[in-house]
């Protein structure tokens, strides 16, 4: 028995995915409500700076003791730019003031520690759905139904938009002259990438999203750069998009969809991937399969990357690869009739 | 395979969680022997959709009876403990582990030269990172410690600082940055704490933080300016990340239970074994081992007094993104012995760290790998040596293991990889650890230190070559040795050794045969042996002798490096 997990791409599923903040914070969404990509979901605060503020030293106290017993706030207090923290009572006042907004951590021994400088976080949702479960101050679920593409990289972007794939040649590399003025505010459908300048041509146009097979390693740092979110679906090099996912997605033109092109994080299952949400309603799919005959696979390393095949035979003993080295292997066969063998890590079951 | 279980016999069942394999491996004792018997390999199902490591277990178990016929599960596939008389179950269960996200470390001391520096040192004996360490003498201000500490979001605090009987004021600042860190961060994101500073202050911090944090007291890493002592921190730091581990992992927690001793970090484990090795070898030189992991390679050396343990963030899985974070191409490209652009070696690394259990499926793939561990032993060897210490870098024998040694097309194209790799200097033998078994040796020693004497001389250790590596600064093509090899059974053979060449003589594996040397220039065979004569053993390579010069020398010429490479490829 050999189980593996499943990369999905499908005409039509149901999906739930969970939306979490990294800090508690405020939810601003609500069961069964409709929501869009971009829809803000919650906000939390994200911890700010620092700032220790002497006050014995700024109100000219030497003892700590009355230095503390002129403080006029207390550890949780919220402050805004200006207000007093503490003051002398002579005839001349001195007085310490909040220098921004923030909050009182703690006053100890005279010194007081403020946090100042909170960045709010927004919750984004990232795909077009229902909101199925709120997970009070930290998160929901979100379920809808639609196509489905599952991809290996993601410039940890979100986006929604009208997918443009028409007239694509699936073998042709993708390059500043693949894009024109009709194209501003799509979601582009592409090949590969190796030049940055088709990556900056896409950001001036601008694009919403690029969907791409591949794209050289060599444009990571550009591409994190990219205001819009790029998927890659098969991963780095010169790999054209492969026949299933190119056929799913072609038959969606013109058609809104949502890239939640995240980081694919393993230990959370967070992977990069395509929704088009449709009116019908889908099934859930198992996401772990026992490997057997007929499944279709998705190969995702050379020689053979990028291509899809159907599983012959299983062969559970180690036997020497091309390479000269032994592992247990399949013997999987392509659309056009081409046999692969590929080691058992080699590959995706696809569903 | 099937195996003939005896009754009355004594078993063990070693568990390896990887981040991309789970091994089950059992040693079992026959006439007051232990013996290795087999392993069951499966993929890690510790991540998504999965996320229990038992599936992955369970997995391995399995492929370990079909292996061995042994039966291990009972029928709701709970494993049998104890060994009961019909010979099913194992009487003894060890865990080791080294997958799952790095453990993020802030390190704090006082002086970044003294005490930082070795509570760095106490961190690299585990696959953890430094995301980062802090000086109190470094001249930001407490508040902006306070906030880079906040940012970091570490799992753990490792606090070092101040020599026994030394000054208490400057670590009791260090007292209000600990108490203010507590108070800034949500409570489940406080990290566990150590305390491994001037143990005066033990107890003031213990009051002043009260039950806020999980304090740990051990005992002072830096007692004397001089001197070091590691051991109890890092014994500590071992047990947190275990407990860190059970708590993050399903299924880990019902299986310690049931564990001979809990389950430690692979390199833990690993260090203990190369310290007893240090300690039964030739105290002039060092043993050294190396693990070449998909996220981290472990390095350890001992001597018997003098004992290293470093794990370095590069492996050839995930890994490689520590590696690549500031590799150059030429490092890697130096030993491809076929013309590629480094562009698309790049993406091959890179689609390697999204399928770090991908298995290089043709010849030119097999290189890529093959140069990108050349290269990564390379750096991380310099980095060893520096750390290491010691004069004598000459170390007998050196111990390799990992899947990019053992998944090779031959015995020779291993032995070159450790090769140009380690660049050992002198006389060594180099043994491959084809199974990965030395960090379950490491845990199983503490339940039976002599589960690792036998193992380690069994023949599930291959010896790949004694290898001589004289040093010379004579020009390329100059002869600088002569040397006769005599065989048990009284035959020679002679040869003569030029610079730059590398040499492999016949001697069957096991084989003794006594080696003399005449030099013809100035040469140094060995830097701890002041001799010419050796009685050696021979390895599946045989004896080999490499006078390639340290460091090697690589043309970087394409056409004068490629036949050069692929000549010392067809010299086994």
């Amino acid at each position: 028995m050999t189980l593996t997990t499943v990369t999905h791409t499908l005409p039509l599923t149901l999906l739930r995915r969970n939306r979490m903040m990294p800090y508690s914070g405020r939810i601003v969404v609500h069961e069964s409500q409709h929501v869009k990509a971009t829809d803000t979901l919650g906000t939390c605060l994200l911890p700010g700076k620092h700032l220790q503020i002497d006050l014995c030293d700024e109100l000219g106290v030497k003892s700590v003791n009355k230095c503390m017993g002129l403080v006029e706030r207390k550890p949780g207090d919220a402050l805004t730019k200006g207000d007093v923290i503490a003051q002398t009572r002579s005839m001349v006042k001195r007085i310490v003031r909040a220098p921004s907004d923030g909050f009182v951590i703690a006053i100890n021994n005279g010194m007081l520690l403020l946090e100042v400088e909170n960045e709010t976080f927004e919750l984004k949702a990232g795909y077009t759905g229902i909101i199925h479960e709120i997970l009070p101050e930290l998160g929901v679920v979100i379920e809808t139904s639609g196509a489905l593409i599952q991809g290996v990289w993601g410039n940890n972007r979100i986006g929604q938009g009208i997918l443009a794939s028409s007239n694509q040649n699936p073998m042709l590399e993708f390059s500043r002259s693949s894009l024109d003025v009709s194209m501003r505010g799509c979601i582009w459908l592409g090949t590969y990438c190796v030049q940055e300048d088709a990556l900056i041509a896409a950001s001036e146009l601008p694009l919403r999203g690029l969907i791409l097979g591949s794209m050289s390693a060599e444009l990571i740092p550009v591409a994190m750069h990219m205001p819009f979110p790029i998927i890659l679906l098969e991963g780095f090099g010169m790999i054209a998009l492969n026949q299933m996912a190119y056929k799913l997605l072609t038959t969606h033109d013109k058609r809104e969809i949502c890239i939640n092109a995240s980081s694919w994080d393993k230990t959370k299952g967070d992977r990069p991937e395509i929704i088009i949400p449709l009116p019908t309603e889908g099934k859930a799919t198992d996401d772990v399969v026992e490997l057997a005959d007929d499944q279709t696979i998705h190969v995702t390393t050379m020689p053979y990357i990028g291509k899809i095949g159907v599983i012959k035979r299983i062969h559970p003993a180690s036997d020497l690869l091309p390479s000269q080295i032994r592992a247990p292997f399949v013997e999987a066969q392509t659309e056009v009739g081409e046999t692969m063998n590929l080691p058992l890590q080699n590959f995706e079951v696809m569903g | 395979m099937s195996i003939e279980f005896i009754p009355d016999t004594s078993s063990v069942l070693a568990l390896d969680i990887g981040s991309v394999n789970t091994r089950a491996i059992l040693f079992f004792q026959t006439d007051d022997q232990f013996r290795f018997i087999a392993q069951g390999v499966s993929s890690t199902t510790l991540t998504a959709p999965l996320n229990n490591i038992s599936l992955g277990i369970i997995q391995a178990i399995t492929s370990l009876q079909t292996t061995t016929g042994a039966v291990l599960l009972d029928e709701k596939s709970h494993l049998i403990m104890p060994g009961q008389p019909d010979g099913a179950g194992v009487d003894q269960l060890v865990i080791t582990f080294s997958a799952g996200v790095p453990i993020r470390i802030v390190t704090l001391g006082l002086l970044r030269d003294v005490s930082l520096k070795t509570a760095n040192k106490v961190v690299s004996s585990v696959s953890g990172v430094i995301v980062k360490d802090i000086s109190l003498n470094d001249t930001s201000s407490f508040s902006n410690q306070l906030d880079q500490i906040q940012n970091a979001q570490p799992d753990l605090l490792l606090v070092a600082g101040g020599i026994e009987d030394g000054a208490l004021k400057p670590m009791q600042e260090l007292t209000l940055l600990l108490k203010a860190l507590v108070m800034v961060l949500p409570k489940d994101k406080v990290p566990e704490i150590i305390y491994a500073g001037n143990s005066s202050l033990a107890v003031m911090i213990k009051e002043s933080l009260k039950d806020s944090v999980e304090l740990h007291v051990v005992p002072n890493i830096r007692p004397e300016i001089e001197m070091e002592n590691l051991a109890p921190a890092r014994k500590k730091l071992a047990e947190i990340i275990t407990g860190i581990r059970i708590e993050q992992w399903a299924g880990l927690s019902a299986l310690s239970s049931i564990c001979a001793i809990p389950p430690a970090p692979v390199s833990v484990a690993y260090g203990r074994i190369l310290e007893f090795l240090g300690k039964s070898h030739d105290p002039s030189k060092g043993v050294l081992g190396v693990d070449l992991g998909a996220n981290s390679t472990i390095f350890a050396a001992s001597n018997g007094i003098h004992h290293d343990l470093r794990v370095y963030p590069h492996g050839m899985g995930e890994g490689l993104a520590g590696w690549l974070k500031d590799v150059n191409p030429e490092e890697v490209l130096d030993w491809m012995p076929q013309d590629a652009h480094w562009t698309e070696l790049l993406d091959y690394f890179h689609q390697k760290m999204i399928f770090p259990a991908s298995i290089p499926a043709n010849r030119s793939i097999l290189e890529y790998e093959q140069a990108a561990a050349r290269a990564i032993l390379r750096r991380d060897m310099f980095h060893f040596l520096q750390e290491w210490g010691l004069e004598n870098i000459a170390f007998e024998p050196i111990m390799v293991s990992g899947a990019v040694f053992s998944n090779t097309i031959s015995p020779w194209q291993t032995l070159l990889m450790v090769l140009d790799g380690l660049q050992p200097v002198g006389i060594s033998t180099i043994i491959l650890d084809q199974h990965g078994l030395t960090g379950s040796l490491g845990a199983m020693a503490e339940i039976n230190p002599l589960i690792p004497v036998q193992i380690l001389e069994s023949s599930a250790y291959i010896p790949l070559a004694t290898v001589v590596c004289p040093f010379s600064e004579e020009m390329f093509g100059t002869k600088i040795l002569k040397g006769v090899l005599e065989y048990e059974d009284g035959n020679y053979n002679r040869f003569e050794i030029a610079q730059g060449n590398l040499l492999q003589i016949p001697l069957s594996q096991g084989h003794k045969a006594n080696l003399q040397f005449e030099p013809l220039r100035r040469v140094m065979v060995d830097p701890v042996i002041p001799s010419y004569g050796f009685k050696v053993i021979g390895g599946q390579c045989g004896l080999v002798i490499d006078a390639r010069g340290r460091p090697i020398h690589i043309p970087r010429d394409a056409k004068a490096r490629i036949p050069l490479l692929k000549k010392w490829l067809a010299t086994g």
